[in-house]
Protein backbone atom coordinates (compact mmCIF):
# COMPACT_ATOMS: atom_id res chain seq x y z
CA UNK A 1 0.00 0.00 0.00
CA UNK A 2 2.83 2.34 0.97
CA UNK A 3 4.57 1.56 -2.32
CA UNK A 4 1.42 2.35 -4.28
CA UNK A 5 0.99 5.66 -2.48
CA UNK A 6 4.66 6.48 -3.03
CA UNK A 7 4.58 5.68 -6.75
CA UNK A 8 1.43 7.77 -7.19
CA UNK A 9 3.05 10.60 -5.24
CA UNK A 10 6.24 10.39 -7.29
CA UNK A 11 4.39 10.67 -10.58
CA UNK A 12 2.47 13.71 -9.45
CA UNK A 13 5.29 15.71 -7.91
CA UNK A 14 8.32 17.49 -9.25
CA UNK A 15 11.52 16.39 -7.55
CA UNK A 16 14.51 18.62 -6.92
CA UNK A 17 17.54 16.48 -7.66
CA UNK A 18 20.31 16.23 -5.09
CA UNK A 19 23.91 17.08 -5.98
CA UNK A 20 24.95 13.41 -5.88
CA UNK A 21 22.17 12.47 -8.32
CA UNK A 22 23.08 15.34 -10.67
CA UNK A 23 26.71 14.23 -10.56
CA UNK A 24 25.81 10.64 -11.47
CA UNK A 25 23.48 11.79 -14.27
CA UNK A 26 26.23 14.10 -15.57
CA UNK A 27 28.69 11.16 -15.53
CA UNK A 28 26.75 9.62 -18.44
CA UNK A 29 27.23 12.71 -20.66
CA UNK A 30 30.72 12.00 -21.99
CA UNK A 31 30.38 8.24 -22.49
CA UNK A 32 27.02 8.44 -24.24
CA UNK A 33 28.58 11.02 -26.58
CA UNK A 34 31.56 8.74 -27.28
CA UNK A 35 29.19 5.81 -27.91
CA UNK A 36 27.32 7.92 -30.48
CA UNK A 37 30.54 9.06 -32.22
CA UNK A 38 31.86 5.51 -32.45
CA UNK A 39 28.56 4.33 -33.97
CA UNK A 40 28.97 7.02 -36.63
CA UNK A 41 32.60 5.90 -37.16
CA UNK A 42 31.32 2.33 -37.64
CA UNK A 43 28.97 3.57 -40.36
CA UNK A 44 31.96 5.19 -42.10
CA UNK A 45 33.95 1.94 -41.84
CA UNK A 46 30.93 0.06 -43.24
CA UNK A 47 30.86 2.46 -46.18
CA UNK A 48 34.58 1.83 -46.73
CA UNK A 49 33.84 -1.90 -46.70
CA UNK A 50 31.20 -1.40 -49.41
CA UNK A 51 33.58 0.70 -51.52
CA UNK A 52 36.32 -1.97 -51.21
CA UNK A 53 33.72 -4.59 -52.18
CA UNK A 54 32.82 -2.56 -55.28
CA UNK A 55 36.48 -2.13 -56.27
CA UNK A 56 37.17 -5.85 -55.80
CA UNK A 57 34.02 -6.82 -57.71
CA UNK A 58 32.37 -8.67 -54.82
CA UNK A 59 29.56 -10.89 -56.19
CA UNK A 60 27.17 -10.22 -53.29
CA UNK A 61 27.70 -6.45 -53.28
CA UNK A 62 23.99 -5.65 -53.85
CA UNK A 63 22.90 -7.64 -50.77
CA UNK A 64 25.74 -6.04 -48.76
CA UNK A 65 24.63 -2.58 -49.89
CA UNK A 66 21.01 -3.16 -48.84
CA UNK A 67 22.13 -4.57 -45.48
CA UNK A 68 24.51 -1.61 -45.01
CA UNK A 69 21.78 0.95 -45.79
CA UNK A 70 19.33 -0.60 -43.31
CA UNK A 71 21.86 -1.04 -40.49
CA UNK A 72 23.34 2.44 -41.08
CA UNK A 73 19.91 4.09 -40.94
CA UNK A 74 19.14 2.36 -37.62
CA UNK A 75 22.62 3.13 -36.23
CA UNK A 76 22.31 6.75 -37.27
CA UNK A 77 18.93 7.19 -35.58
CA UNK A 78 20.27 5.58 -32.39
CA UNK A 79 23.42 7.75 -32.49
CA UNK A 80 21.38 10.92 -32.98
CA UNK A 81 19.25 10.00 -29.97
CA UNK A 82 22.36 9.39 -27.86
CA UNK A 83 23.92 12.67 -28.98
CA UNK A 84 20.71 14.53 -28.17
CA UNK A 85 20.56 12.81 -24.78
CA UNK A 86 24.13 13.86 -24.06
CA UNK A 87 23.59 17.45 -25.22
CA UNK A 88 20.25 17.99 -23.48
CA UNK A 89 21.17 16.33 -20.18
CA UNK A 90 24.19 18.66 -20.01
CA UNK A 91 22.03 21.65 -20.80
CA UNK A 92 19.33 20.49 -18.35
CA UNK A 93 21.81 20.27 -15.48
CA UNK A 94 23.81 23.40 -16.32
CA UNK A 95 20.75 25.57 -17.06
CA UNK A 96 18.47 23.98 -14.41
CA UNK A 97 15.94 23.23 -17.12
CA UNK A 98 13.49 20.43 -16.35
CA UNK A 99 12.25 20.72 -19.94
CA UNK A 100 15.73 19.86 -21.29
CA UNK A 101 16.02 17.10 -18.72
CA UNK A 102 12.71 15.66 -19.92
CA UNK A 103 13.79 15.91 -23.58
CA UNK A 104 17.08 14.17 -22.76
CA UNK A 105 15.31 11.33 -20.95
CA UNK A 106 12.89 11.05 -23.85
CA UNK A 107 15.84 10.54 -26.23
CA UNK A 108 17.30 7.94 -23.85
CA UNK A 109 13.96 6.11 -23.85
CA UNK A 110 13.84 6.23 -27.69
CA UNK A 111 17.39 4.82 -27.84
CA UNK A 112 16.47 1.86 -25.61
CA UNK A 113 13.13 1.36 -27.37
CA UNK A 114 14.81 1.11 -30.81
CA UNK A 115 17.37 -1.33 -29.41
CA UNK A 116 14.65 -3.43 -27.75
CA UNK A 117 12.44 -3.53 -30.87
CA UNK A 118 15.49 -4.42 -32.97
CA UNK A 119 16.29 -7.32 -30.63
CA UNK A 120 12.66 -8.55 -30.84
CA UNK A 121 12.82 -8.43 -34.68
CA UNK A 122 16.19 -10.27 -34.72
CA UNK A 123 14.92 -12.96 -32.34
CA UNK A 124 11.77 -13.40 -34.46
CA UNK A 125 13.83 -13.61 -37.67
CA UNK A 126 16.12 -16.15 -35.98
CA UNK A 127 13.13 -18.25 -34.91
CA UNK A 128 11.63 -18.10 -38.43
CA UNK A 129 14.99 -19.16 -39.87
CA UNK A 130 15.21 -22.02 -37.37
CA UNK A 131 11.68 -23.23 -38.21
CA UNK A 132 12.40 -23.05 -41.96
CA UNK A 133 15.71 -24.93 -41.56
CA UNK A 134 14.01 -27.68 -39.48
CA UNK A 135 11.27 -28.12 -42.10
CA UNK B 1 34.20 27.25 -12.59
CA UNK B 2 30.98 28.69 -13.92
CA UNK B 3 29.59 25.20 -14.40
CA UNK B 4 30.44 24.17 -10.83
CA UNK B 5 28.59 27.19 -9.46
CA UNK B 6 25.55 26.69 -11.64
CA UNK B 7 25.44 22.97 -10.80
CA UNK B 8 24.75 23.85 -7.18
CA UNK B 9 21.39 25.34 -8.15
CA UNK B 10 18.34 23.07 -8.09
CA UNK B 11 17.32 20.94 -11.07
CA UNK B 12 13.81 19.58 -11.15
CA UNK B 13 12.79 16.19 -12.48
CA UNK B 14 9.15 16.49 -13.44
CA UNK B 15 6.60 13.68 -13.63
CA UNK B 16 6.98 13.43 -17.43
CA UNK B 17 10.75 13.01 -17.06
CA UNK B 18 10.22 10.40 -14.35
CA UNK B 19 7.93 8.39 -16.64
CA UNK B 20 10.65 8.47 -19.34
CA UNK B 21 13.12 6.96 -16.85
CA UNK B 22 10.56 4.25 -15.99
CA UNK B 23 10.05 3.41 -19.64
CA UNK B 24 13.82 3.42 -20.36
CA UNK B 25 14.32 1.12 -17.39
CA UNK B 26 11.77 -1.41 -18.68
CA UNK B 27 13.44 -1.62 -22.09
CA UNK B 28 16.91 -1.70 -20.49
CA UNK B 29 15.93 -4.68 -18.34
CA UNK B 30 14.51 -6.50 -21.36
CA UNK B 31 17.73 -5.87 -23.33
CA UNK B 32 19.78 -6.95 -20.31
CA UNK B 33 17.89 -10.24 -20.03
CA UNK B 34 18.29 -10.87 -23.77
CA UNK B 35 22.08 -10.29 -23.41
CA UNK B 36 22.22 -13.23 -21.00
CA UNK B 37 21.03 -15.64 -23.77
CA UNK B 38 24.14 -15.28 -26.03
CA UNK B 39 26.30 -15.49 -22.90
CA UNK B 40 24.73 -18.89 -22.10
CA UNK B 41 25.05 -20.04 -25.74
CA UNK B 42 28.72 -19.01 -25.89
CA UNK B 43 29.36 -20.88 -22.63
CA UNK B 44 27.69 -24.02 -24.01
CA UNK B 45 29.74 -23.74 -27.21
CA UNK B 46 32.97 -23.28 -25.25
CA UNK B 47 32.22 -26.22 -22.96
CA UNK B 48 31.32 -28.44 -25.93
CA UNK B 49 34.62 -27.54 -27.67
CA UNK B 50 36.70 -28.15 -24.54
CA UNK B 51 35.02 -31.50 -23.83
CA UNK B 52 35.28 -32.69 -27.44
CA UNK B 53 38.90 -31.93 -28.27
CA UNK B 54 39.44 -35.51 -29.53
CA UNK B 55 36.59 -35.19 -32.04
CA UNK B 56 37.90 -31.77 -33.03
CA UNK B 57 41.39 -33.20 -33.56
CA UNK B 58 39.98 -36.02 -35.70
CA UNK B 59 37.92 -33.60 -37.75
CA UNK B 60 40.80 -31.19 -38.37
CA UNK B 61 43.40 -33.86 -39.15
CA UNK B 62 41.13 -36.02 -41.34
CA UNK B 63 38.86 -33.55 -43.10
CA UNK B 64 41.19 -30.57 -43.43
CA UNK B 65 44.24 -32.76 -43.91
CA UNK B 66 46.44 -31.21 -41.22
CA UNK B 67 49.15 -33.52 -39.86
CA UNK B 68 48.87 -34.63 -36.21
CA UNK B 69 52.23 -33.01 -35.46
CA UNK B 70 51.05 -29.63 -36.79
CA UNK B 71 47.79 -30.01 -34.91
CA UNK B 72 49.53 -30.74 -31.60
CA UNK B 73 51.78 -27.71 -32.17
CA UNK B 74 48.84 -25.32 -32.54
CA UNK B 75 46.48 -27.09 -30.11
CA UNK B 76 47.58 -25.37 -26.91
CA UNK B 77 47.82 -21.97 -28.61
CA UNK B 78 44.34 -22.47 -30.11
CA UNK B 79 42.82 -23.40 -26.77
CA UNK B 80 44.40 -20.40 -25.05
CA UNK B 81 43.15 -18.07 -27.82
CA UNK B 82 39.71 -19.64 -27.54
CA UNK B 83 39.69 -19.20 -23.76
CA UNK B 84 40.71 -15.52 -24.10
CA UNK B 85 37.99 -14.93 -26.70
CA UNK B 86 35.48 -16.68 -24.47
CA UNK B 87 36.43 -14.55 -21.45
CA UNK B 88 36.20 -11.32 -23.51
CA UNK B 89 32.80 -12.16 -24.99
CA UNK B 90 31.31 -13.46 -21.76
CA UNK B 91 32.59 -10.43 -19.82
CA UNK B 92 31.08 -8.01 -22.33
CA UNK B 93 27.68 -9.70 -22.46
CA UNK B 94 27.40 -10.37 -18.72
CA UNK B 95 28.58 -6.90 -17.70
CA UNK B 96 26.25 -5.21 -20.20
CA UNK B 97 23.34 -7.28 -18.90
CA UNK B 98 24.36 -6.64 -15.28
CA UNK B 99 24.55 -2.85 -15.64
CA UNK B 100 21.34 -2.58 -17.67
CA UNK B 101 19.40 -4.67 -15.14
CA UNK B 102 20.86 -2.64 -12.28
CA UNK B 103 19.87 0.58 -14.07
CA UNK B 104 16.28 -0.66 -14.16
CA UNK B 105 16.34 -1.99 -10.57
CA UNK B 106 17.77 1.28 -9.22
CA UNK B 107 15.17 3.43 -10.95
CA UNK B 108 12.39 1.04 -9.93
CA UNK B 109 13.52 1.16 -6.29
CA UNK B 110 13.58 4.94 -6.47
CA UNK B 111 9.99 5.08 -7.72
CA UNK B 112 8.90 2.64 -5.02
CA UNK B 113 10.74 4.07 -2.04
CA UNK B 114 11.50 7.67 -3.05
CA UNK B 115 15.14 7.17 -1.98
CA UNK B 116 17.10 9.41 -4.34
CA UNK B 117 20.34 7.48 -3.75
CA UNK B 118 18.74 4.68 -5.75
CA UNK B 119 18.27 7.05 -8.70
CA UNK B 120 21.90 8.19 -8.44
CA UNK B 121 23.01 4.57 -8.32
CA UNK B 122 20.80 3.79 -11.31
CA UNK B 123 22.50 6.45 -13.46
CA UNK B 124 25.90 5.31 -12.22
CA UNK B 125 25.12 1.90 -13.72
CA UNK B 126 23.89 3.50 -16.94
CA UNK B 127 27.24 5.33 -17.21
CA UNK B 128 29.10 2.03 -16.75
CA UNK B 129 26.94 0.43 -19.45
CA UNK B 130 27.92 3.23 -21.86
CA UNK B 131 31.61 2.73 -21.01
CA UNK B 132 31.45 -1.02 -21.77
CA UNK B 133 29.50 -0.29 -24.98
CA UNK B 134 32.18 2.17 -26.12
CA UNK B 135 34.97 -0.38 -25.51
CA UNK B 136 33.02 -3.05 -27.39
CA UNK B 137 32.26 -0.67 -30.27
CA UNK B 138 35.96 0.32 -30.55
CA UNK B 139 36.99 -3.36 -30.68
CA UNK B 140 34.34 -4.08 -33.31
CA UNK B 141 35.29 -1.04 -35.42
CA UNK B 142 38.98 -1.97 -35.19
CA UNK B 143 38.26 -5.57 -36.22
CA UNK B 144 36.15 -4.42 -39.17
CA UNK B 145 38.85 -1.98 -40.27
CA UNK B 146 41.49 -4.74 -40.21
CA UNK B 147 39.15 -6.99 -42.24
CA UNK B 148 38.65 -4.20 -44.81
CA UNK B 149 42.41 -3.60 -45.11
CA UNK B 150 43.10 -7.35 -45.47
CA UNK B 151 40.37 -7.65 -48.15
CA UNK B 152 41.76 -4.67 -50.02
CA UNK B 153 45.36 -5.92 -50.14
CA UNK B 154 44.85 -9.67 -50.54
CA UNK B 155 41.83 -10.64 -52.62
Amino acid sequence: MRELINSFFMLKTEIILKEETKKEIASTIEWSKYAAYISILQIAIGLLQIIVGLIKGNASIFASLISFLISSAISLVMSINLLNYSKLIKSGINNHSSSDLYQALHHLKTYFTIMGVLIIILVLLGLIGLIISIN
Amino acid sequence: MENNTSNLQPVELNSAGASQIKSSGKWAKFIGIVFVVPAILITLLFVSIITNTDKLKKMITEKIGMSELSYSQIESFGLIALAILYIVFITVFVLNAFFLIRFRNGSENYFLTGNEDELANSFNNLGKYFKISVVLAILYAFGTLIAVVITFFTS
